[in-house]
């Protein structure tokens, strides 16, 4: 007994899609609930296709593209800054290291007595920032994703095509047809796409300016990790001479066939280039990081309307 | 043209290059004339030098913190539109999702009514 009443209020519905719609959907506002049928849910997703505008996947694949880009791009800063806090450790030993080789006694030295390179306070500021910039740039990710399963709704299409020819209601059947099939994939993605070009123009305007901020920071960081490894610890361990060192001890470090004030200058650029290696490390990823933020391909700026006016 | 604290920076950091490479000779010549007290006394001047470096860098880079407060709240402000974003097509496609779950109910009530 259910199917024939189902039909027929499907029939009725679609021929008020076609004939009378306003006074229908007013109508409808009022039915009781089980009479709000299929034309009451055409409806509300006719509605929100006319309100939801103009929509590509093109915007998606933009936003989702940008959104990858920046999540590299703050990651790799993110290991960068990381990279960085460990400097002031290895500064403090080095310097306490050096401190103690270079002096006349070195049993009394005051090896915690040495310059302060901690920088953990702007690190914390940076590498949070990074990380909302990151955060931002997967949920726009996400999003883009979720907008992607427009498919996932496809079947809505292929159930309500069902539905028509069993109806055998001809008279609405490819106006409705052509509605069916397009509505929920379209629905979907144009329901979304102009919070997402919002929010890719945003996540782009905040990657630009963390671009800036890094490019501008570089050179200090650079000269941050030169001075702490080799301007104040490696360029010391050129002072050191030979009575500086056991040359038994000096020997077994050493292998290479020289006398023993070679074996001290080998030593010592062993020592350097350890430090070297230790800031070029650092380094690396500093330009790791530059290199992700140049990849960043920003939303094109909206084209303002120019005259063309000879 | 430079800054004063660009110049101020690398004339530090001379001082410290050239303090250093003759760190050892210093240091002894320090002793001899005043002893252990005459060496800690070169060697903390030393730190101050390294201190100031480092304060100085410091110091570019904090210059920037403001742009970074604004660019948290920014992103705090975006994530909190994406998040609201993704809750909105979750609900949204949930809507879809039903209403296909219950035109195929229905779809399938008429064959069998047939």
């Amino acid at each position: 007994m259910l199917a024939p009443v189902v039909r027929e209020r499907y029939t009725e519905a679609m021929n008020c899609l076609t004939q009378n719609p306003a006074s229908r959907v007013a109508r409808d506002l009022d039915m009781p609930r089980d009479r709000l049928s299929l034309s009451g849910v055409v409806w509300t997703l006719l509605a929100a296709l006319v309100v939801s505008g103009c929509a590509t996947g093109a915007t998606r694949v933009a936003a989702g593209r940008t959104a990858l880009e920046v999540q590299a791009a703050a990651d790799s800063a993110i290991t960068a800054y990381e990279a960085l806090r460990a400097v002031a450790a290895d500064s403090a030993y080095n310097q306490g290291y050096l401190r103690v080789v270079v002096s006349p006694q070195p049993d009394s030295v005051d090896f915690t007595r040495v310059p302060d390179a901690s920088m953990n306070d702007l690190l914390d500021t940076r590498v949070r920032t990074c990380r909302l910039v990151k955060e931002s740039a997967a949920q726009l990710r996400l999003a883009c994703e979720a907008s992607a399963r427009a498919e996932a709704v496809q079947s809505f299409a292929a159930a309500v095509e069902a539905l028509q020819g069993i109806s055998a209601d001809t008279t609405s059947s490819v106006e409705f047809k052509k509605l069916a099939a397009a509505l929920p994939n379209d629905l979907t993605l144009l329901w979304q796409a102009r919070r997402i070009a919002r929010l890719h123009t945003a996540l782009g305007r905040a990657a630009a300016e963390l671009g800036t901020l890094w490019k501008r920071e570089r050179p200090t960081w650079e000269d941050y990790v030169k001075g702490a490894y080799i301007t104040q610890y490696a360029s010391g361990l050129l002072a050191l001479r030979l009575s500086n060192f056991d040359e038994n001890e000096l020997s077994r470090k050493v292998a290479d066939p020289y006398h023993p004030g070679v074996k001290a200058g080998l030593f010592k650029l062993q020592k350097f280039h350890e430090a070297v290696r230790s800031a070029d490390t650092i380094r690396l990823k500093l330009r790791q990081a530059s290199e992700a933020f140049e990849r960043i391909s920003l939303p094109q700026a909206p084209v303002t309307g120019t005259s063309q006016e000879e | 043209m430079r800054s004063t604290k660009a110049t101020l920076l690398q004339s530090t950091q001379a001082a410290i290059r050239a303090y250093n490479s003759n760190r050892v000779r210093l240091l002894q010549e320090a002793e001899a004339s005043g002893g252990a007290e005459a060496v800690a006394a070169l060697e903390d001047e030393f730190n101050a030098l390294g201190n100031a470096v480092f304060a100085l860098q410091r110091a570019t880079l904090r210059r920037n913190h403001r742009q970074y407060a604004s660019l948290i709240a920014a992103s705090v402000e975006a994530v909190t539109q994406t998040r609201r974003l993704i809750d909105d097509s979750a609900l949204g496609l949930a809507v879809l999702d039903g209403m296909a779950a219950a035109v195929t109910l229905l779809g399938r009530l008429l064959l069998l009514g047939r």
